[in-house]
Formats: C-alpha cells, sequence, structure tokens
C-alpha cells in the first residue's frame, strides 16, 4: 500500500491541500482565489482524471470549460470594483 | 492489459526514484468510456449556465447582500469539505491504479476509503445546512441563499450519484478479490472520472460561495 501512496497523484494531493490552505487565507484577492480554483481543477482534471494522457480534443475541451468560468469569474469581480 | 498500458516518462522517472508503482495509461486514449465524459462534460455546461446566472445576473447587481450572505457561511466548515473531497478523490485514483496494477485487494480498500470520505463529505454538509436552517438562513431568505442551496443541493445529488458509481466499483473489484471476474478497468476509470468531476465541480462551489469576496 506504501508504493501507492507514494505515487505521483499524492504529490498532486499534497498540492491541492496546500492551494486550498492558501486559498482560504486569500479573500480580500478575488482574482487570486478563483486563479488557484482553476488551477486545482486543472490538477483533478490532468492528473486524477487522467486528462493529460487524452486525446487532444479532450484535454482542449477541459482547458477551455476552465478558460471560460475563469474568465466568467474573474469579469464578474473587476465589474463590481 | 499490462502490455497494452506503458508507463509514462515521469511515472518512470517516479519509479526509478522508488517513488511507488505507478501505471499510466496509453496516450491518446480516453479514460473510463466516451460515454461517461458525455455525462460528464454535459453536467460541465449545466454547471457553467448555473455560475453565468449566479455571477452575472444576481450577484453583481447585489454585491452588498451577497456579501454580507457571504460572511455567514462556515469558512472552516468548507474547507473542511473541500479536504474530505480531495483525499476521497486521491483514494479513487490510487485504486484505479493499484487495479491496474493488479493489486485488486489494496484497490478495494483504497476505494472503500474514498466512500467513506464522500459520506463525510454528504454528513458535514447536513451539518451546515442545519446550523444555517437553525441559524434562521433558508432557501426563501434573500437571492444569495437561494443560490447557495441550489448549488450544494445539486453538488450534492453528484455526490450521490458518485457514490452509487464508487459502490458499483468496490462490487467489481470485490468479486475480483473473490476470483469470481477480472475487473473491467474501463468501468473503474469511469466511475472514477465521475468522482473526479464531483471533486472539481465543488472546488469551484466553494471558491465562488465561501472564499470570493
Amino acid at each position: 500500500m506504501a508504493g501507492y501512496i507514494r505515487s505521483p497523484a499524492t504529490f498532486a494531493w499534497a498540492f491541492l491541500v496546500l492551494a486550498t490552505l492558501v486559498s482560504s487565507r486569500l479573500a480580500a484577492a478575488p482574482v487570486l482565489v478563483l486563479l488557484i480554483a482553476v488551477t486545482k481543477c486543472r490538477v483533478v482534471m490532468r492528473s486524477y482524471m487522467e486528462v493529460r494522457f487524452a486525446p487532444a480534443w479532450l484535454q482542449l475541451t477541459c482547458d477551455a470549460w476552465l478558460a471560460l468560468n475563469f474568465a466568467m469569474a474573474s469579469s464578474s469581480y473587476w465589474l463590481a470594483l | 492489459m499490462a502490455n497494452r498500458l506503458r508507463k509514462n516518462p515521469r511515472g518512470a522517472a517516479f519509479e526509478r526514484f522508488g517513488l511507488g508503482c505507478h501505471v499510466a495509461r496509453p496516450r491518446n486514449s480516453v479514460p473510463g468510456e466516451i460515454d461517461i465524459w458525455v455525462f460528464v462534460i454535459g453536467d460541465m455546461l449545466i454547471f457553467s449556465a448555473y455560475f453565468a446566472v449566479y455571477l452575472l445576473l444576481d450577484r453583481a447587481p447585489n454585491q452588498a447582500l451577497f456579501l454580507e450572505s457571504q460572511r455567514q457561511l462556515s469558512q472552516p466548515l468548507g474547507t473542511a469539505n473541500t479536504l474530505i473531497l480531495l483525499t476521497s478523490s486521491l483514494f479513487v485514483a490510487l485504486s484505479v491504479q493499484a487495479a491496474r496494477a493488479g493489486d485488486v485487494r489494496t484497490a478495494a480498500r483504497f476505494v472503500g476509503f474514498g466512500g467513506a470520505l464522500g459520506v463525510g463529505f454528504l454528513v458535514l454538509k447536513s451539518y451546515e445546512w442545519y446550523a444555517k436552517v437553525r441559524a434562521g438562513y433558508v432557501i426563501t431568505s434573500n437571492a444569495f441563499f437561494m443560490h447557495y442551496y441550489m448549488l450544494t443541493s445539486l453538488h450534492v445529488a453528484h455526490v450521490l450519484v458518485g457514490l452509487v458509481f464508487l459502490i458499483v466499483i468496490w462490487r467489481e473489484l470485490r468479486g475480483a478479490v473473490e476470483g469470481v471476474h477480472v475487473p473491467r478497468i474501463a468501468l473503474l476509470e469511469a466511475g472514477g472520472v465521475y468522482w473526479h468531476m464531483v471533486d472539481f465541480l465543488w472546488i469551484l462551489i466553494f471558491s465562488l460561495l465561501y472564499l470570493v469576496r
């Protein structure tokens, strides 16, 4: 079991946990919080869902979806400033 | 199956340095089944449409109300639930790797841990809803709480469906442990893909509802 726990997925998990803890301290920086959230989603997609081994169309679809959500969310907060 | 799979360079590097067994999938192949991706991409689009309504139609013109309402949410509870779901996803990812390596007993154990954490997420979410209702914040309180209950309920429905997927995977792996059949790796990958979607949707919901102010 220890062999699996020392796999790249665990390194991805450590990054995700760290990013979650950091972003929970950054409420005053909305665009940075959104950027961290989108980065976390991308790590989940590429590492856990193994999208990095998928055909280009699937990788592009996932990245486009993340870009769309980031653009939508960050623009709504910029508009509010 | 072992011949069909090959290790990617990064995985090989991890193994070279003794960092665990990492069996990657072949390049240019869809993880799981194409059908699960049709379902997942459909769900992603539905959530995007909901995020658009929340952010652009309701939040933008009601900044003060949304900021004040957001302060009533418990950020520590939201963070704890995020960590629970991230850890659950890790176990499900490790389960798929273990199954590929032929270690079905460990794979079944990992998916059991993942499912238990998924139940933990639901317990904590139920407590959070209970605390909010007790404090007088219900779905009809204001526009923010309508979105809060709608988005989190929609997500909880996905967690429940995900748990059904995990039970199916666990049964598949238990059957393999008992020597009844060989586990269908594509089925395990498909269940994993769905469970990880539940994870990344929560990452966005958590950021939009709890963190961004």
